[in-house]
């Protein structure tokens, strides 16, 4: 009797997750086409190695969305704070626990600079944070002249490369970053006024929220994932170069909105963007256990954001309607 | 006035809703109610959460029955969206405002139906002149190229009214369409809603204030938690019958007798001194006493709205001192004033107010998520704690904190917004236009509550333009007019009516 409560609460609470059952019928469908290879220990550790990082940017994306708001900025924060790193460590030679410390500050300074212009300003969310992209892009390629920066210290691959209970060190951070964001969103003052604002910003301050204060905390939250991220990435090639991050505020945008985290803000929340993320990841790695072309793998990333969300709208619809004839 | 009622009920009927029922999560909005409209103004009265915005929708093709009949001019119709309503001759003045604030008055008006130029463009000029004979038709003088959110409240619904006119059609519905409006442009509102009657419109009108429904209405259909009570000529009505139609219960004390308690001397909490702002205050000054109901009454646009806004921190434009328990203060922004123990509710729920993605409870402890959290981290039991109470106070129906705010009828939206400043912090509150789409009932419980508080110590300052509802409530009334504050009335000595003679006395 227990059981079946049990039992039921789980699928209903499956079924309102979307995010969630578009995941199982992918790995099932990779599943019976790669003859079950995609699901081998060895290559779901692999899919989560792979989405540590996008995983983790998406959960600071998702709390600026909530805030009706946008980080084009991610992808440069990643490879500019790498950068700062590499050149600490391997040009001036300062240990690398220091220059993780800069690392981060170089982040949470970014973020703060975007938080101050959005909020206090009143910058577009878009147009700031895709200035800050160029403009922190720009300044890697600067330092680096084209250059890859190899020589990182060795201790450096203990976040790409180390495993704990049988686990990459980049995945335990996914999972601690990703269920602590959880708590932050549903539990804290922070997280409860982040959704007030999305729904409506001006009664939202009327209200008496910060409603600048947290903008801001909400953007160094996105640029400290996204440091981590960049953290990750170079740990696993253990060099610094520019293409880290490049081009990935787009997976990030498209794990949360995949995961069910509206444009429109005030809905959704960081374990749909990191379902939406593995979604992803699952997607890339069965297309190419099956060798299939990566142009049209582009393709195949297109459509799916396509039916995700088309998928999302009705399942919401339909939840609707069935609570309506309750 | 019995005639003309009874030769429009020997008129053909226009529309028929037949057994109407609609649930919304497993609730009866509407159970099998009838409903006919010839041409005539036929009023829809009804507690909050009544059903009667609802009914209205579904003819509108808003939302779809869950069952019954729409019969139109003897056809059964079933509109898919208002606009194919709108193609039926239906238009319709929505209770929450459903223009873009972002965009000009002529393109809300003009939406849809662009007077274009033979290349295909819109020609802006023809567009203008046309919005304008639309707004000239109610009298108003608005500038069509005005973007519709810097119109005060009043304007934006006087020009959703035109909206719906400028359709010529031949049923209208108009939803709450006087909540927000003056005296004067009431009154012009009624003749024109009279006017369109006697040209042939069946007038579908749905309002809480009872004079101007048993003044306007050839019929009156009462609802009451989804059922229809009754459909009978405004004629054979008192308002007794109307109030016990839709209470369900015989109205228990004469609400016109004054709750005042005088006015005494009482310890100032709250000290305004010669509030100056750029033609819409003058030389405004007054004290609120601790534990005081202070009303500021006056007509819409004499400044009653702005000395609000000045006192939450909404608005730095002013000259003044106000000193808050002894001391000078001045708010750059809400926050600081709430701080300072000031709660306000402004006459703009859908702007200022809601939070349409949260809860009922969420909308109510969001002004005090710093008392519900220990180190940032929320405690739930808190929560409860808090809306439960709170929740009884107001009365909210349904009464179910985990419901989407958006869900709830228009006056239970706003009880919620008014339940959220009932918390430790607050010692003043501001209100401003707080019965505005409230019901009978929840008006007295309303009353009842801000009574309640002021006893135990709130101050509380009423910004009202409508005179004969506050008058009793209040301790003391002040009237303002075109920004200066013209006099100071005792209502357990005087009538409203005097107050309402020195809001519109006009001198040169
Ligand atoms: N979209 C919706 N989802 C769920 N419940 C709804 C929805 N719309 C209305 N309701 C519920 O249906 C009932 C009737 O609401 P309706 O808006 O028709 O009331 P009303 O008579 O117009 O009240 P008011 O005078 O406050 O405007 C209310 O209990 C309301 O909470
Ligand atoms: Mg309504």
């Amino acid at each position: 009797m227990k059981q079946q409560s049990i039992l039921k609460k789980a699928l209903t609470n499956f079924s309102r997750n979307g995010a969630l059952v578009i995941l199982v019928i992918a790995v099932a469908a990779f599943a019976v086409l790669t003859k079950g290879k995609n699901i081998s220990i060895s290559n779901i550790i692999n899919i989560l190695t792979q989405v540590s990082s996008v995983g983790i940017m998406a959960i600071g994306m998702t709390m600026v969305i909530i805030d009706r708001g946008i980080d084009l900025s991610v992808g440069g924060v990643a490879c500019l704070s790498v950068v700062v790193a590499a050149v600490g460590m391997v040009k001036i030679g300062l240990p690398w626990y220091v220059c993780i410390v800069f690392m981060i500050i170089t982040g949470l300074l970014i973020g703060f600079l975007n938080g101050i212009l959005i909020a206090k300003l009143k910058m577009q969310p878009f147009i700031c944070t895709m200035a800050m992209l160029k403009t922190t892009q720009g300044i890697a390629y600067y330092i680096m002249q084209g250059k890859t920066l190899f020589g990182l210290p060795e201790q450096w691959a203990f976040f790409g490369q180390s495993k704990f209970l049988g686990l990459p060190i980049c995945v335990w951070l996914l999972i601690v970053l990703g269920f602590i964001a959880f708590l932050i969103l549903k539990f804290s003052r922070f997280g409860r006024e982040l959704y007030a604002m999305g729904g409506n910003p001006q009664a939202a301050w009327m209200a008496g929220i910060n409603v600048n204060l947290n903008r801001i905390a909400a953007y160094m939250i996105s640029s400290f994932c996204a440091t981590v991220a960049g953290l990750i990435i170079s740990s696993r090639i253990m060099c610094a170069q520019t293409s880290i991050g490049d081009g990935s505020e787009l997976d990030a945008i498209a794990s949360a909105v995949i995961g069910g985290v509206s444009m429109a803000g005030g809905e959704g929340g960081v374990i749909g963007a990191i379902i939406g993320a593995i979604i992803i990841s699952v997607i890339n790695n069965g297309l190419n256990l099956m060798a299939v072309s990566p142009y049209l793998q582009t393709v195949i990333k297109g459509l799916v954001i396509f039916f995700a969300v088309i998928f999302d709208i009705i399942r919401r619809r339909n939840m609707e309607q069935l609570k309506a004839n309750q | 006035m019995m005639d003309a009622g009874d030769e429009i009920l020997s008129k053909e009927t226009i529309v028929q809703l037949q057994n109407i029922s609609k649930k919304f999560g497993g609730v009866y909005a509407l159970n099998g109610v009838d409903f006919d409209l010839s041409n005539e103004i036929h009023s829809i009265v009804g507690h909050n959460g009544a059903g009667k915005s609802t009914l209205v929708k579904i003819l509108m093709g808003a939302l779809t029955p869950d069952e019954g009949k729409i019969i139109l001019k003897g056809n059964e119709v079933q509109f898919s969206s208002p606009r194919n309503a709108q193609s039926n001759g239906i238009a319709m003045v929505w209770q929450e405002l459903a223009g873009f604030p972002n965009i000009s008055v002529t393109e809300n008006l003009m939406m849809q139906r662009f007077i274009r130029k033979s290349s295909g463009l819109i020609d802006w000029k023809s567009n203008y002149e046309q919005t304008y004979e639309y707004l000239k038709r109610l009298d108003l003088d608005i500038d069509p190229k005005l973007p519709m959110g810097k119109l005060p409240l009043a304007q934006q619904q006087l020009v959703e009214f035109a909206k719906a006119l400028s359709y010529n059609p031949s049923v209208l519905i108009l939803d709450e369409p006087t909540s927000a409006l003056s005296f004067s442009e009431q009154s012009v509102l009624y003749d024109k809603v009279r006017v369109i009657r006697d040209q042939g419109v069946a007038v579908v009108y749905i309002s809480h204030k009872l004079e101007e429904v048993m003044m306007l209405s050839d019929r009156i259909t009462v609802l009451r938690d989804g059922h229809k009570i009754f459909t009978t000529d405004a004629g054979n009505l008192t308002k007794a019958d109307l109030i016990e139609g839709i209470i369900g219960q015989k109205p228990s004390t004469d609400r016109s007798i004054s709750l005042s308690t005088g006015i005494v001397e009482r310890p100032p909490v709250l000290e305004v001194q010669s509030l100056n702002k750029n033609r819409l205050l003058h030389n405004v000054s007054f004290n609120l006493g601790q534990g005081e109901v202070l009303g500021i009454t006056g007509l819409s646009g004499s400044g009653t709205t702005e000395i609000g806004k000045v006192l939450f921190g909404l608005d730095q434009h002013y000259t003044g001192q106000i000193k808050l328990n002894g001391e000078f203060v001045s708010f750059t922004n809400p926050q600081e004033a709430i701080a300072s123990g000031i709660g306000y509710v402004s006459n703009n729920r859908k702007e200022d107010g809601l939070i349409p993605n949260l809860t009922v409870g969420d909308n109510i402890v969001i002004t005090s998520l710093k008392d519900m959290a220990s180190a940032g981290v929320i405690r739930k039991h808190l929560i409860d704690e808090r809306i439960h109470p709170i929740m009884d106070q107001i009365e909210l129906r349904p009464r179910n904190p985990q419901l989407l705010i958006s869900s709830l009828s228009g006056g239970n939206q706003q009880k919620v917004i008014i339940g959220r400043w009932m918390r430790d912090g607050t010692n003043i509150l501001i209100l401003d236009e707080p019965t505005r789409g409230v019901d009978v009932g929840a008006i007295d419980k309303i009353y009842d509550t801000i009574r309640h508080l002021a006893a135990s110590g709130l101050s509380v300052i009423v910004l009202s333009s409508e005179f004969e509802e506050v008058f009793p409530k209040v301790d003391r009334m002040l009237v303002m007019n075109r920004g200066h504050l013209v006099g100071e009335l005792d209502p357990s000595k005087t009538h409203w009516e005097n107050a309402f003679e020195m809001a519109s006395h006009y001198e040169n």
